[in-house]
Formats: C-alpha cells, sequence, structure tokens
C-alpha cells in the first residue's frame, strides 16, 4: 500500500505546474466566455502540452500518445481541472471519445481521429441528452432512418457543450424501435459541417456559450459514421460514462480554491465566524475522501475489476464536495463574494462565484446524484430495479 | 500509488472477522450490554463477556501486532479492531494495541486537570491527551450506563515525560477502524433486514427512498474506510502531520456514525430498538469511542486548532500557510 505518485508522477505534476503558470493568465476560469482570445488561448495550450507529448500521456504510443500509466494521468487529470481545464473542449476526446474509438472504432476511424485528438486538432460534442430524455436517456427520440446506404437523422439534442466549436459530434441515435429502449440505439460519428445542422446557444446560469440546442433536420449518416455496431450503442454509452465520471479530479480544483482563499483571507481568517472555520476544515476532510475514493476507482480501472457501488461512490463524493466548497468559499467570501469576475474586489479573480454558479451542475452533468444512487443501490441489493438508467 | 491493502492484510483481516463472527457473533456484546441494562451484571450469568473477549484476542494473538513498528503492523491492527467492531467485541481492543512501552495499555483524555471520562477504565492505568501529556488513573468511579457499560469517571494523576504524537494518533486511528467495522456491520444488517422486510405487498428494499438512504449510509462507510488506510500510510510518511490527520479521521467517523446509525434505526422501524435484534447493540457499543475523548464539536474544534497552527495537507500545498498576521496579499478579496 503506498499513496505515493512517486517521482515521474510528481516531476510531471511539477512540469504541467511550470508549463500553466508560464502560458495561462492567473484569472483564466474557463474558454467558456465572450472573449475569443479565451478559446484561441486553450488552443495555443494544447499544442504546447502535444509538442511535449503530455496531452495523451497515458494513451498507448501505437495511437499516438505517451504510454504513461493510469496515476500520470491521474496527476494530468488533477492539475487540469484544477487550473480550470486549460485543455478547454480537449479534456473530452482525451479522456473518453479516445478511449471509446481505441476499443470499438474501425481502423479506418482510428486512422481518421486519434492522431488528432491527441495533437489536441479536434474538438468534440456529445450528442446524447434530448429535451424528453435526461437521466432516462433511453427513452431518446431522434430517429435514424434509413436512406441508401446510409440514414438521414432528425432530431433536438440540448445541453451540448461545445457544440458551438465542435468538429464531430458523437451521436447518440434510434435506429430501431424493436425490444426495449436501451435496445436499438446506435452512436454515429457525425461531422458538425454536414447540411441540416443548426447548433443555438443557451444563455445559463454557467456562463456565456457553454451549453447548446443541436436541431437535426434529415441530416445525412454515412455508413463510416458508425461507432461499433449498429443498435449497440447503448453499451458503448454506459461505458463512455464510466470513463466520465472519473476522469473529471473535482476534488483537485476544490483542494485548490480552499487553499488559495485561505491564503487571500490571510490574517481576515481570524475573523470568521468559529463555526464558518469549521466548515473549512470539514471540507479539507471531505475533500480529501473524495480524492482518495477517485483513487480506489482509478486504481480498479487499472486492474479492470471495477465496482458499480464504488465507481458511484466517488463521483456522489465528489460532486457534493464540489457544491460543500462552493458554499464554504461564498460564506467565507461574504458580499465580496457577489463582485463579478474581472472586478478587483472579486475574490481570486472571480473563481469564487465562477465556482458557486458551476457546482449546481456537478450533480447533474454525465449522470446525475439520483442515478449515481440508483447504480450504487443496485450493486449494493443485486439485482435490477426496473429502471433504465445509462449506468 | 497503490490504494490495495496488501493481500496478507486483507486476508488477516478477513479470517479474523470470520473467527470472531463464528466464535462469539453478538454474544459477548449481548452478555456485556444487557448485564447493564438489566443491573444484573453480565457476569452473573457466568462468564465475564470481557475476560472471554480478551481471551479471543489472545487467540488472535494481538499482542503480537506492534502497530507503531511499521504501517503494515498498523494496518493489521486496524483490521483486527475492524474485526472487533463488526461484532462490538467488549474489549478494549485499539487501547491494549497502542500499549505503552511498559506494556500498558493507555487511553486518550481530553485533559488531565478535570475528573475525565474513561472507557474500560478498571483495565487501564495511564492516560494520555492529545498533546501528549501523560498521566495515572488514581480513581475510578464507575458509571455503568446504558451507553458506557464500562465508562467510569477518573482522576489522574500527572506523569512525567510525553508520550509520542505517534501514540496518540494510533490510537485514535483504531478507535475509528473499531467504529468502522461495527458501521459496516449496521449497513449490512439494514440491508438485510429491508430487503426480508415486506411492507405494501412488495420488500422494503423495492421502495427508491430507502435503497437511496442506504446508499448514504453505504457511502459514508466506504469513505471512512479509504481515510482510515491513508491516515495509516500518513503515520510513518507525515509524522508531523499524524495527529491532525487522526483528527480528520475521527471527524469523518462520528460523521459515518451519525449517518449510518440514522438510517439502520429508521429503516429497520420499531425492530431496531428491540435487543432481539443484533441493532441495539451496535448502537449502544461505539458510544463510548465515538464520544470519548471528543465528541463531533470538540473534534472539529481540536482539528482547527491544530490546522490554524500547523496546516492541513492538500494536493496544492498546506491550508494554513503560516501567514497569519503576515501583510496582507496583492490580490484583492
Amino acid at each position: 500500500m503506498d499513496f505515493a505518485f512517486g517521482d515521474r508522477a510528481e516531476s510531471l505534476r511539477a512540469r504541467l505546474r511550470e508549463l500553466i503558470g508560464e502560458h495561462l493568465p492567473p484569472d483564466f476560469l474557463s474558454p467558456f466566455t465572450d472573449d475569443p482570445e479565451d478559446f484561441a488561448l486553450t488552443e495555443r495550450f494544447c499544442r504546447v502540452l502535444g509538442e511535449e507529448q503530455l496531452l495523451a500521456l497515458a494513451w498507448p504510443r501505437e495511437h499516438g500518445g505517451g504510454g504513461g500509466d493510469v496515476w500520470e494521468q491521474t496527476v494530468v487529470r488533477e492539475e487540469m481541472w484544477a487550473h480550470y481545464e486549460p485543455r478547454g473542449p480537449q479534456y473530452m476526446g482525451l479522456n473518453w471519445v479516445g478511449p471509446a474509438l481505441m476499443r470499438f472504432g474501425t481502423p479506418e476511424q482510428q486512422e481518421r481521429f486519434l492522431p488528432r485528438i491527441a495533437q489536441g486538432e479536434i474538438v468534440w460534442c456529445q450528442g446524447f441528452s434530448e429535451p424528453d430524455a435526461g437521466s432516462d436517456l433511453a427513452s431518446l427520440t431522434t430517429h435514424a432512418r434509413p436512406d441508401g446506404d446510409g440514414w438521414r437523422v432528425s432530431g433536438q439534442k440540448i445541453w451540448t457543450s461545445y457544440a458551438q466549436m465542435a468538429e464531430v459530434c458523437v451521436l447518440l441515435a434510434r435506429t430501431s424501435r424493436d425490444g426495449r429502449p436501451q435496445q436499438g440505439l446506435t452512436l454515429f460519428l457525425l461531422p458538425m459541417d454536414r447540411p441540416g445542422i443548426e447548433v443555438r446557444g443557451i444563455d445559463s446560469l454557467l456562463g456565456a456559450h457553454h451549453v447548446n440546442e443541436v436541431f437535426l433536420t434529415d441530416v445525412v449518416l454515412e455508413p463510416g459514421d458508425v461507432l461499433g455496431e449498429l443498435d449497440q450503442g447503448w453499451r458503448i454509452v454506459r461505458e463512455m460514462l464510466a470513463y466520465e465520471r472519473v476522469g473529471i479530479a473535482r476534488y483537485a480544483r476544490c483542494d485548490r480554491l480552499l487553499v488559495r482563499h485561505r491564503e487571500a483571507l490571510a490574517e481576515r481568517w481570524e475573523e470568521l465566524p468559529q463555526a464558518l472555520r469549521a466548515r473549512y476544515v470539514r471540507a479539507l476532510v471531505h475533500a480529501r475522501v473524495a480524492r482518495l475514493l477517485a483513487y480506489q476507482v482509478i486504481d480498479e480501472q487499472s486492474r479492470a475489476v471495477v465496482d458499480d457501488a464504488d465507481t458511484a461512490a466517488a463521483r456522489l463524493a465528489t460532486t457534493r464536495l464540489d457544491q460543500e466548497v462552493a458554499e464554504v468559499l461564498m460564506e467565507g467570501a461574504g458580499v465580496t463574494a457577489l463582485a463579478p469576475t474581472g472586478h478587483l474586489g472579486a475574490p481570486l479573480h472571480g473563481a469564487v462565484e465562477d465556482h458557486y454558479r458551476y457546482a449546481f451542475a456537478s450533480t447533474i452533468a454525465s449522470g446525475t446524484s439520483e442515478v449515481m444512487s440508483i447504480l450504487m443501490a443496485r450493486a449494493i441489493f443485486g439485482g435490477n430495479d426496473g429502471s433504465a438508467t445509462a449506468g | 500509488m497503490d490504494p490495495r491493502l496488501p493481500a496478507e492484510i486483507d486476508e488477516f483481516g478477513r479470517s479474523t472477522a470470520e473467527m470472531l463472527r463464528r466464535r462469539t457473533g453478538f454474544a459477548l456484546a449481548r452478555a456485556a450490554q444487557t448485564g447493564a441494562a438489566e443491573g444484573g451484571g453480565a457476569e452473573a450469568g457466568g462468564e465475564d463477556p470481557r475476560a472471554a473477549a480478551a481471551e479471543l484476542l489472545s487467540a488472535i494473538d494481538a499482542d503480537g501486532i506492534d502497530p507503531r513498528a511499521t504501517v503494515e503492523e498498523a494496518l493489521a491492527a486496524a483490521e483486527l479492531c475492524r474485526a472487533a467492531g463488526a461484532v462490538v467485541l467488549p474489549a478494549p481492543v485499539a487501547q491494549r494495541l497502542c500499549r505503552d512501552e511498559d506494556g500498558g495499555g493507555f487511553a486518550v483524555v481530553a485533559s488531565l486537570d478535570a475528573p475525565v471520562v474513561v472507557d474500560h477504565a478498571d483495565l487501564l492505568d495511564r492516560v494520555v491527551t492529545l498533546d501528549g501529556r501523560r498521566g495515572r488513573i488514581a480513581a475510578r468511579t464507575p458509571i455503568a450506563g446504558k451507553l458506557s457499560r464500562y465508562a467510569a469517571e477518573v482522576t489522574v494523576e500527572p506523569l512525567d515525560g510525553e508520550a509520542a504524537p505517534l501514540d496518540v494518533a494510533l490510537w485514535l486511528n483504531l478507535q475509528a477502524a473499531y467504529v468502522n467495522g461495527a458501521l459496516e456491520t449496521a449497513v449490512a444488517l439494514t440491508v438485510e433486514h429491508t430487503s426480508q422486510r415486506r411492507q405494501f405487498g412488495k420488500p422494503l428494499s423495492s421502495f427508491q427512498s430507502l435503497r437511496f438512504q442506504v446508499v448514504e449510509a453505504s457511502l459514508a462507510c466506504r469513505g471512512l474506510l479509504q481515510l482510515l488506510r491513508f491516515s495509516l500510510w500518513r503515520l510513518h510518511e507525515a509524522p508531523d502531520d499524524t495527529l491532525v490527520d487522526a483528527l480528520g479521521l475521527r471527524l469523518q467517523a462520528q460523521e459515518a456514525a451519525r449517518r449510518v446509525l440514522a438510517v439502520a434505526h429508521q429503516l429497520h422501524g420499531a425492530m431496531g430498538f428491540a435487543n432481539e435484534h443484533d441493532l441495539p447493540f451496535v448502537t449502544r457499543g461505539i458510544q463510548t469511542a465515538l464520544r470519548l475523548p471528543l465528541d463531533y464539536e470538540a473534534t472539529t474544534d481540536a482539528l482547527l486548532r491544530r490546522v490554524d497552527a500547523g496546516g492541513f495537507d492538500t494536493l496544492y500545498g498546506r491550508f494554513t500557510p503560516g501567514v497569519v498576521g503576515a501583510p496582507a496579499p496583492t490580490t484583492p478579496v
């Protein structure tokens, strides 16, 4: 038993922090802003990482990766998320689209996409949720009907991050109405420049351009667009979501925010009510617990013995931590927390209020807490309670 | 990085838990606690349950484990405590495993200056404060309450010398291991009960609101177990942090206990009160471990004071940067 990352991973952490310090302004919070420079900055940063073979560090070398182990990749995830994911939209391709392509893609798809993902050259979006299919994803109605050798797809996707900048959408659509709702779904790799696709931004609590609606009207899908087998998309979605659920090291951002805010408070810490200071230290303990639960799942993944209950537990712990830390920091910042990003009085350059707004999404995106609880209960009690969840 | 318990320690923990289940189950906990509840003394029925528990610990060769020596031995000691907690064994297990250089067990107390309550006080001679001040138990007044069968109010005479932080931290860690084992049993009992008990024509476990409550209890236990192992590993890796780590672990154990016991009792309904069921023995059996020497608020307070003094290790350095009283940072807050 050893909880140390080891010299190689720690050197990597130091190098990443060096690069972040060198290339990112201290007030960088997201590529999702009204300032196009923020997105351009993530593109430049990805090129820097790509040049040092750090972008796809954990990928096998034959797919353009660096051949690093899972703990080195964990370090990358922690550092990137703690510093507001300066890879921008690339994390999606690296964390789960790439691994899914390695596992289910055709040689042609692998050759076409994997080297470009490894170099940070391609932006993906995920077309899963629909207005009437959120947690109950299997009830989606976007329909791909046969047309010649391929299909034509019509429907609406929603809450689609990066859709406005994506080159390819991993689209989940119904290709058959036979059998259970989970059957008859197919994944397609849909180029976003095909005619019939319209993207509309949704203004939201999360910030500018964070999520979008995607309207599909008779969009052509070709046989080569299918990822995996026809009508077997559900199985791949389950695996992809499992990657995503531990791919985001939320605890790392929480740790960093707590430490930074304590530094910024300086002697004013002593003036906070004792009950509030107690909440800070409890949050520190909970952040450590969330981190350790994540490490347990990462270890299980590395040995291909993943326990669904452990995965759900890790996600429940880390997403709740986001919200706990958000509340604590807002209280600690007092009225200054209301100052907008960029305002001189905004604590941590606006990171406190940004985290508060964003934390509401933590327990919803890529599987709600309720879905996690369903999965965990199923693992604890055994059997199936009849609910159709993407887990 | 390898967060897994070494296979041989895992096996030791499993076989110890199985042995205790087979040899006593809840029998000794019942004998100890019902003796107190009925006022007749558990010993009235024959065997002293604590003597029997001590014999079981000897059979496991508990005294052959030196938890101070290595991380592996500390992990083995914790597995033993966890197994003992799983049957709420009426014995000062952590105290015995943490025996000092003279071979005597000790209790951690909040203070030497006022009368304090110590569990299993009649079997112990020494006390140590969180700050390492040592004392000898001079007088004992048994409490023998329903939640504290073997506790006594003690007066203490100070002793020279200081205990090492490792001693105190280890004691707190092993108490948390005992609590962890007991809480895991409470969750298992709740899963079993809600799977078997039928209301409205179906098992309780088919109601999602009840399933979700079990999830919350299980989540609390899983987090506690991982933090326990991490804290034990840190005993030797980060000796300056052992006490802060141990207090953080204690906090987590107390939060987990609050959650697990509330869920377990709620979902057992009235059956959860009855002594024919095992659950009330878990609830009574861990109260002293949860409240002595520091209850939840006092633990938080102790942790806060030590975090202020020495920091708390995170992925991004110490939480307390030693800037208290330093010039204000240039970044506006």
